[in-house]
């Protein structure tokens, strides 16, 4: 008795406390579009399954828009895009409280 | 060791409920025409691994019992008037959190005649988590959030 007391207390807790682990690299989480990069062939439009991806006219330039609240994160858009301007990040907390900023996001 | 607890979400969790609630979070589960993905990231919610149990969250039968519903789905039509009764039934200071894109916005199913394309579209919505489907810790993150919603509507109030 009094040598398992003594271990443990020798021993110390070895349990620790683990924050929310960001999800694994290969994760479709959020994505990201360069503006830059993108060359304006809406092809992402035409192959999004959900029609999360649409144009959008910011500062007087047109620009691709994807809305997170329709998104199903599959990845095609990303897969398609010829000047790899559409990334899938692995950023998996998404959860908001207003729908327009899950919407320009 | 302090500055890891402070980014740790799942200990917020646990005090924020304290505070707001005072007591335990209960939440009930609304099934509104999902295709059980969302619903086996929120029952792997109670796995384990994440054992939401331990911060005194618990899902209950019964919508009278809940603080919180958390609906997945885009709302079929079938299950409009369900969802209707089930948030009349929740007792007040609901908060609702729609779980998933077809919550959200309708995701892939979109908005037609037979899916109401998102829970806001019938009832007020809190929190909304998109994610086809989120993960479990991204369903945790969204209850913390609505945590905080309910504390500023409390305050409001009294």
């Amino acid at each position: 008795m009094f040598e398992i007391l003594r271990k443990i207390w020798r021993t110390g807790t070895v349990t620790r406390r683990q924050p929310l682990p960001p999800a694994a690299a290969k994760y479709r989480g959020k994505i990201v579009i360069d503006p830059e990069r993108c060359n304006g062939c809406l092809e992402c439009i035409g192959i999004c399954p959900s029609g999360a991806l649409r144009t959008n006219c910011i500062q007087g330039k047109e620009q691709l828009v994807i809305s997170h609240e329709k998104c199903i994160f599959c990845g095609s858009c990303a897969d398609n895009c010829a000047e790899q301007a559409i990334k899938l990040t692995n950023q998996c907390y998404l959860a908001t409280r207003n729908k327009q900023e899950a919407q320009e996001r | 060791m302090k500055s890891e607890q402070t980014t740790d979400i799942e200990l917020a969790l646990c005090t924020r409920i304290k505070q707001v609630l005072g007591s335990s979070l209960h939440i009930r589960h609304v099934d509104a025409g999902s295709c059980n993905g969302c619903d086996f990231e929120m029952m792997a919610l109670c796995n384990p691994v994440y054992d939401i149990q331990r911060f005194g969250i618990d899902f209950v039968a019964s919508p009278r019992h809940a603080d919180m519903l958390l609906v997945t789905g885009g709302v079929t039509r079938h299950l409009e008037m369900a969802l209707e009764k089930t948030y009349a039934a929740a007792a007040a200071p609901k908060m609702v959190v729609a779980v998933g894109s077809c919550a959200c916005g309708g995701g892939v199913c979109g908005q037609t005649y037979a899916n109401a394309g998102g829970v806001d579209k019938i009832v007020p919505v809190d929190v909304f988590v998109p994610g086809c489907p989120p993960r479990p810790s991204a369903i945790l993150e969204g209850i913390l959030l609505a945590l905080d919603k309910l504390d500023g509507s409390r305050s409001a109030v009294r």
